[in-house]
């Protein structure tokens, strides 16, 4: 009780209120603009970040994470462009919405949804925290080891497109992350002899050249110049009663959804949202008004992807195996940091989590003034045409990599990894895989070379004992429901219908 | 002509050769002390298991057939050699006019962009990052350097 208290006085201070305010800014800012997303956004903000307290850096890097599964609504009902892809579900009933002059009720109900959606989420791993520690508490090396390496190729074969592809991704993440000293005999790996290898690849280059290098490219020969026609005026904001009525079972549904999906490793945001929409349609009295712009079929996936973004905090405190892409990044940060999630963490830093947990409400409770009274500042932030924009992220994203050690090398780094990003793209091999093995491989090997000490090199018996059984079981049971899912209708066949 | 995916049968043995490379590397690092794991055994196993994935994602290509995506070069090639001349201005000449080098580059990725407006933007950009970086955040690079 005390650290709950001490939490909140940490996260009610004025500095972590600015910091926390500034985060769910920028994370509005990225969503609402397509061609860059919340992953780049928060390895641009990083570096920056060195110099801040622990907990203030987590609170402002987590503002970006969860304020663009706010924003990200804005493109997809303006523009029928996602500004994040978690948002892709939102084109189908906001951009017919938009078409029939109700883009200020979809704006407004998406906001209401996304809030809804964060709040319940929080309250969902304010609960389920507790419990996933009581489990983490009997994690010894050996569990460690199976939770992560089941975790990542849960990651690597849940995502959009190829299994097989994924794990390679995967794969070449983990080695491109034990590139640098062996932590248990010092010897350099896969240095070239060179001393900026010594310390490792920073997960600032790699993310930034994946993904924000990448995706850059990318982003320029498709974004054409945005055309907004409606002016969004207050007034035009305010739903019908009806429109409250009929959205929200949506949302709750939208809500259970994400929460179940969200903590999942490597499922993802744009998971929950696509599994919230085709509930919804499976549910409706009327599936056939799905895609005409209808508002179940917005406040369903809005609410999901918000509760998964809250809830995919479970895994990450608690085991230290994040549930998404960015919660990857972001532990990445607390490890830059100095801290180690995990049970440890959870008993030495409590005060420290229920401060960043309660700086998630106070960044959804901003966020709900960001996107209500001041969604046209938003709308005419999309009006910027891109190619202005993009010129500008460029000399960010250089200027982050440079400040990390004031090496040109590292901007040389960086291109090399955004040329891997960009053949990936080419190849339709995703990246997103490839980070989590980046970040988590260290942390794969070091627990499995500690469990085969401890087992005396007997391989098998790593997969032994109740948790790991445990652990192999659901494995098992989850990746043959999503295969199952996967088979019966690819990712975009019932939404086409 | 034998129906191939392109894709996947360059992108398969690019990933072959990586996990190769790594799996070649750690053969060559030392023995561990007896009863431990080395440093080369997670790194050999894990590029063995690149390896064996990239040959069968080549091998499964030849099931199906796809041309190489078509490529438009013109952003490509800008936004790396943008990001190179940030790279190889900084040091030299200083933070403002690498990035004014930087954006212009950049800029022409776009058939969008135009000669005034870039300029604009470039000078900008450079003023911008100055006063946040430099002055607000006490970034340790130089504004300005005589490069000679």
């Amino acid at each position: 009780m005390e650290e709950i208290l001490n939490g909140l006085a940490i996260s009610v201070s004025l500095g972590n209120i600015a910091y926390c305010f500034f985060g769910v800014l920028v994370g509005t800012a990225v969503g609402v603009l397509p061609g860059i997303g919340s992953l780049a956004a928060i390895s641009m903000l990083l570096p920056i970040t060195f110099y801040l307290d622990p907990t203030t850096a987590i609170i402002m890097l987590a503002g970006v994470y969860y304020g663009a599964e706010y924003g990200g609504s804005t493109a997809s009902i303006l523009l029928n462009l996602p500004g994040t892809p978690s948002n892709a579900v939102t084109c189908l009933d906001g951009y017919p919405m938009a078409q029939n002059g109700r883009a200020g009720v979809a704006l407004f109900m998406t906001t209401i949804a996304s809030f809804v959606g964060g709040t319940l989420g929080i309250l969902i791993l304010v609960a389920a925290t507790p419990i996933f520690l009581e489990f983490a508490l009997m994690f010894k090396s050996k569990e460690y080891f199976v939770a992560l390496l089941l975790g990542l190729i849960m990651a690597a074969t849940v995502s959009p497109g190829s299994a097989l592809k994924g794990l390679a991704s995967l794969a070449l993440g983990i080695l491109f992350g034990l590139v640098g000293a062996d932590v248990q005999s010092g010897i350099p790996r896969f240095t070239f002899g060179r001393m900026e290898f010594f310390d490792g690849i920073s997960i600032v280059i790699v993310a930034m050249g994946l993904f924000g290098v990448a995706e850059l490219i990318w982003s320029i020969t498709s974004n054409s110049a945005p055309m907004i026609r409606d002016r969004i005026t207050m007034r035009s904001l305010l739903p019908a009663r009806e429109d409250m009525r009929k959205s929200a079972f949506p949302m709750l549904r939208g809500t259970a959804v994400g929460s179940v999906v969200g903590p999942l490793p490597g499922a993802g945001l744009a998971l929950a949202s696509f599994f919230a929409y085709v509930i919804e349609k499976r549910v409706s009295r009327y599936p056939k008004r799905f895609g005409t712009g209808i508002v179940e079929g917005i406040a369903g996936p809005e609410a999901a992807n918000n509760a998964a973004a809250q809830t995919a905090f479970i895994p990450t405190f608690a085991l230290g195996i994040p549930g998404t892409t960015t919660t990857a990044i972001l532990l990445g940060a607390m490890m830059l940091h100095g801290i180690a999630p995990g049970p440890q963490f959870m008993r030495e830093n409590l005060d420290m989590f229920w401060a960043i947990v309660s700086s998630f409400w106070i960044g959804n409770l901003f966020l709900l003034v960001l996107n209500i009274p001041f969604i046209g500042v938003w709308v005419s932030l999309l009006k910027i045409p891109y190619h202005l924009l993009y010129p500008v992220i460029i000399c960010m994203i250089c200027i982050g990599v440079y400040s990390l050690n004031s090496s040109v090398f590292d901007i040389g780094v960086l291109l090399g990894f955004g040329l891997i990003g960009y053949f990936m793209r080419l190849l339709d091999i995703s990246p997103a895989p490839m980070l989590m093995g980046f970040v988590l491989g260290p942390l794969l090997e070091e627990n499995f070379r500690r469990a085969m000490l401890l087992a005396k090199g007997d391989f098998l018996s790593l997969f032994s004992g109740p948790i790991n059984l445990t652990m192999l079981g659901l494995f098992v049971l989850v990746l043959g429901w999503t295969s199952l899912g996967r088979r019966r209708g690819d990712a975009r066949q019932p939404l086409e219908e | 002509m034998i129906s191939v995916d392109l894709r996947d049968l360059v992108g398969g043995i690019a990933v072959a050769m990586v996990g190769g490379a790594f799996f070649l590397a750690a053969r060559n690092l030392p023995e561990a002390p007896a009863g431990q794991i080395g440093p080369g055994f997670v790194p050999a196993a894990v590029g063995l298991v690149a390896l064996g994935l990239g040959l069968i994602i080549a091998l499964r290509a030849f099931r199906t057939s796809a041309r190489f995506p078509d490529v438009e070069l013109r952003p490509v090639f800008a936004v790396f050699a943008a990001v190179a001349t940030f790279g190889l201005l900084v040091k030299s000449t200083g933070l403002a006019p690498a990035l004014i080098g930087t954006t212009t580059i950049a800029a022409m990725g776009s058939a969008r962009s135009r000669p005034l407006a870039v300029a604009g933007l470039a000078i900008a950009v450079a003023i911008g990052c100055w006063l946040i970086f430099i002055v607000a955040l006490g970034l340790p690079v130089q504004a300005l350097r005589n490069p000679f």
